[in-house]
């Protein structure tokens, strides 16, 4: 599915990860640099493969998830535009932990893991960024465990809620496409429990359904 | 849980040399180290950092654990991390500039080395090799969050506390032995269940033969996973 092409410094300029590099390290990593596509519903890493790349994404969203022997999924994480994945196997050397499938169509920038330490050792700013961008996840990861442990399907469904919420004209709306299905194996419950509760909140006031976006009202964290 | 009985001393170079963290500095580097930091003393139950409280230091510990969890409104909590000596906590502000996100209570009598956000941040940038091990910590306990998001979401009771129980087990003697004490409070806010489902639990894997406890110690067996 996938196919490469090639790579101008322009684009690197855009990506935050490179964000603190100069033209002479962009200069650098543009000739490491690949960019492939990836059509909807490709995988791009399989759990317990070995790890020997860095991906960036420059347009589309993937998931990352963990599955059980029965097929079962949990979603860890949807990723967007300007976001990475893959570095925790290179900082690591341990195989890939979770997959890592597309949404959506996807147009991606790898870089081999030599290439990435060789860039890191060379380059506090981008170590710096590849910690942010750990922390953040970290943050969310212990977030989604605390309303796992802590709290029912109504709070999970609300956290998760806000936690994808942009800011637009004063409102907190979920602009991004989410499935049930999607919503409910990020928050460790069924389709329908997902389906009722969201029914629910709409049922409630808390929540407002317009075409395809959710506008989030005020009250949302005392739903249950 | 009030942060009282704290107090803080002086720290030497060896001190610092002997922390995984440290090891790569350089002995000017350690010598400037050891003129800025502080070590604090904290009795058992008192809390070190507060969720919310604003982030302005790293903390290493030295001796006893430490645990760091959140909790919610009525007060029920969920353990992210027990932490042992040379583990270190309160980088993720100090990368991020965000408030406190958990809670971290002294399990025991505790002495950590405290290291300002600025000094942290020079040692950081001066020493790639002390930026990695930064990372590679990061990715440890991203990865343990994210088996424990998984057995969470995927896993029933018997599946969270076998899967603890061989992820805190060491190696002895080609027998898999959890030395490390955890109550079956710990455990129970460490999986999301109550403290008498983690009673039964344990009670029905000792009585089934997939885990023998020996005094303080409890051995596992090869078939622990999954016994359900």
């Amino acid at each position: 599915m996938a196919r490469p092409a090639s790579v101008s410094t322009t684009l690197l300029h855009n990506v935050p990860l490179f964000a603190g590099l100069d033209e002479a390290q962009l200069s650098v990593l543009v000739r490491v640099i690949v960019r492939k596509s990836f059509g909807r519903n490709a995988k791009i890493i399989g759990a317990g493969d070995p790890t020997d790349s860095l991906y960036i994404i420059i347009d589309g969203r993937v998931k990352v998830m963990l599955s059980d022997e029965h097929g079962r999924e949990v979603i860890l994480s949807i990723l967007g535009r300007g976001e990475f994945f893959g570095e925790m196997g290179l900082l690591d050397d341990s195989p890939r932990s979770a997959s890592v499938v597309t949404l959506e169509p996807c147009e991606l920038l790898s870089i081999s893991k030599g290439d990435f330490k060789r860039s890191l050792a060379e380059n506090f700013d981008l170590s710096l960024m590849v910690m942010r961008g750990l922390v953040k996840r970290l943050r969310e990861a212990d977030g989604k465990i605390g309303s796992l442990a802590l709290m029912d399907v109504y709070g999970r469904v609300a956290r998760l809620l806000l936690e994808i919420a942009e800011d637009v004209d004063g409102e907190k709306v979920v602009v991004k496409k989410l499935s049930k299905q999607d919503i409910a194996k990020m928050i460790g419950a069924s389709r329908e429990m997902v389906s009722r509760v969201m029914k629910d909140l709409q049922l409630g006031g808390y929540i407002e359904v317009r075409g395809r976006s959710i506008v989030l009202r005020e009250n949302i964290l005392l739903a249950d | 849980m009030a942060g009282s009985m704290s107090g803080t001393s002086s720290v030497s170079t060896t001190l610092l040399r002997n922390v995984p963290l440290l090891s790569v500095l350089s002995e000017e580097e350690i010598a400037l180290l050891t003129r800025v930091v502080s070590r604090k003393s904290y009795a058992r139950g008192s809390l070190i950092l507060g969720a919310g409280d604003p982030t302005d230091s790293l903390y290493i510990l030295i001796s006893g654990r430490i645990k760091v969890f959140m909790s919610d409104l009525e007060g029920k909590e969920v353990i992210l991390a027990i932490l042992e000596p040379n583990e270190f906590v309160g980088e993720m502000g100090l990368i991020d500039n965000s408030p406190r996100s958990a809670n971290v209570v002294a399990l025991e009598a505790c002495e950590l080395v405290c290291i300002s956000k600025p000094d942290f941040k020079r040692c950081l940038a001066d020493n790639f090799d002390m930026a990695m091990t930064v990372m590679r910590g990061l990715v440890k306990r991203l990865r343990e969050a994210d088996n424990q998001i998984g057995s969470l979401a995927l896993m029933d009771v018997f599946g969270r506390v076998a899967r603890l129980l061989l992820e805190t087990a060491e190696v002895i003697n080609g027998e898999k032995v959890v030395t490390r004490k955890l109550s079956k409070q710990d455990i129970a806010r460490m999986i999301g269940a109550s403290r008498e489902m983690v009673s039964r639990v344990m009670k029905h894997l000792q009585s089934a033969g997939y885990i023998e406890v020996r005094g303080d110690t409890i051995i596992i067996r090869e078939n622990i996973l999954p016994p359900d």
